[in-house]
């Protein structure tokens, strides 16, 4: 009688332990106070010199002062690029009273269709604010590379990635395509305080 | 129960040991460097970097680009003479599209970190139903076989 309460206790003693670890997970995570990746030590994003939606001849080195949100893409794309500008135009509109810190500027990879107007009309769209460059494709091929920007398919297939360069025009932080808009808000308000 | 508590503990701990010290090893940052003369070699299709690395859940990818050119390796993009960290926060198998391999693409492979607790978890996931079958073949097979070895009565 006294073995089958004892083996009892202990089973229950076992299933007790096994339920605790089931329910306690003990992997630790790491804390990062940015959500984009972060580069370290910040360097001076690659300037050029391009033409703008306005079809004037523009230099990114012109819009320091301002955070600038930079993202390639290609005017007559219908899902990746359309999505990404409206998610930085969410990102500026998030910052509330900070909004004119923030820049959004878009290269196009689609030298070929992408004439200045039809740049102007895309980024419009999404934020008249915005600031778009194109140029032909010996201007623009220099710039894809300083960005590591793979360009194919005539501009239809690109790397996807959002950069943020500070105001003194250094690359900060990157962002995979579909961030969260808030996340990005949050790392541009950090980087407006100091960290 | 405790039989089988001892079984199961025997095979897991057999299992962990040949696995070696790489899945149980703390979260930590682990350097991946893109030497200096990387797009050169790329371009020639040789390999610079070697593939197939393992990750531990937590463990953060910090990419070192010591090479004259910017370089990207999945959501990363890193100028030259700069870095970029990645977070491995999910047990998964990845192969990112990279910039510093001739195949343009990088396999990692991310685990779930074997901590102690995990080591346990399993001894005990794995015993306690060995222990209660093991428990039930002592009640049921036992006494069958105790009744077998009963003397026929005398008439």
């Amino acid at each position: 009688m006294i073995k089958k309460i004892v083996l009892i206790a202990l089973s229950c003693i076992v299933l007790l332990i096994a339920a605790i670890f089931l329910l306690f997970n003990p992997t630790k995570r790491n804390e990062h106070n940015f959500n984009g990746s972060i580069i370290e030590p910040p360097v001076p994003a690659a300037d050029f010199t391009l033409t703008n939606q306005d079809g004037q001849s523009a230099s990114l080195s012109e819009l320091r002062g301002k955070y600038l949100l930079i993202f390639f893409g290609f005017t007559s794309c219908l899902d990746e690029c359309p999505a990404t500008m409206a998610i930085l135009s969410q990102v500026r509109n998030g910052l509330d009273e900070n909004v004119d810190q923030a820049q959004i500027v878009f290269i196009s990879t689609d030298p070929a269709r992408d004439s200045p107007s039809a740049v102007k009309t895309f980024i419009d769209r999404f934020d008249p604010t915005s600031i778009g460059f194109t140029g032909s494709l010996s201007d623009l091929q220099p710039v894809w590379k300083d960005y590591g920007v793979m360009v194919m398919d005539s501009g239809e297939t690109h790397s996807i990635r959002v950069y943020l360069v500070d105001p003194e025009g250094n690359w900060r932080l990157t962002y995979a395509p579909a961030s969260n808009p808030q996340e990005i808000v949050d790392d541009i308000e950090l980087l407006i305080k100091g960290y | 129960m405790l039989v089988g508590l001892l079984i199961a503990g025997i095979v897991s701990e057999g299992a962990f040991q040949s696995m070696g010290n790489t899945i149980s090893r703390p979260p930590q940052i682990v350097e991946l460097v893109i030497p200096a003369g990387t797009s050169e070699k790329v371009s020639n299709g040789q390999s610079v970097v070697a593939d197939g690395m393992i990750f531990m859940v937590g463990d953060t990818l910090e990419l070192i680009n010591q090479d004259s050119i910017a370089h990207t390796f999945g959501p990363l993009f890193v100028p030259p003479g700069s870095s970029a960290r990645l977070s491995l926060d999910t047990p998964e198998s990845l192969a990112f599209s990279c910039s510093f391999e001739p195949s343009q693409y990088f396999g990692l492979d991310v685990r779930e970190a074997l901590s102690p607790g995990t080591r346990i978890k399993g001894i005990l996931l794995a015993g306690i139903p060995m222990g209660l079958l093991l428990s039930v073949y002592s009640v049921i097979a036992w006494p069958f076989k105790e009744q077998k070895k009963i003397p026929p009565t005398p008439k």
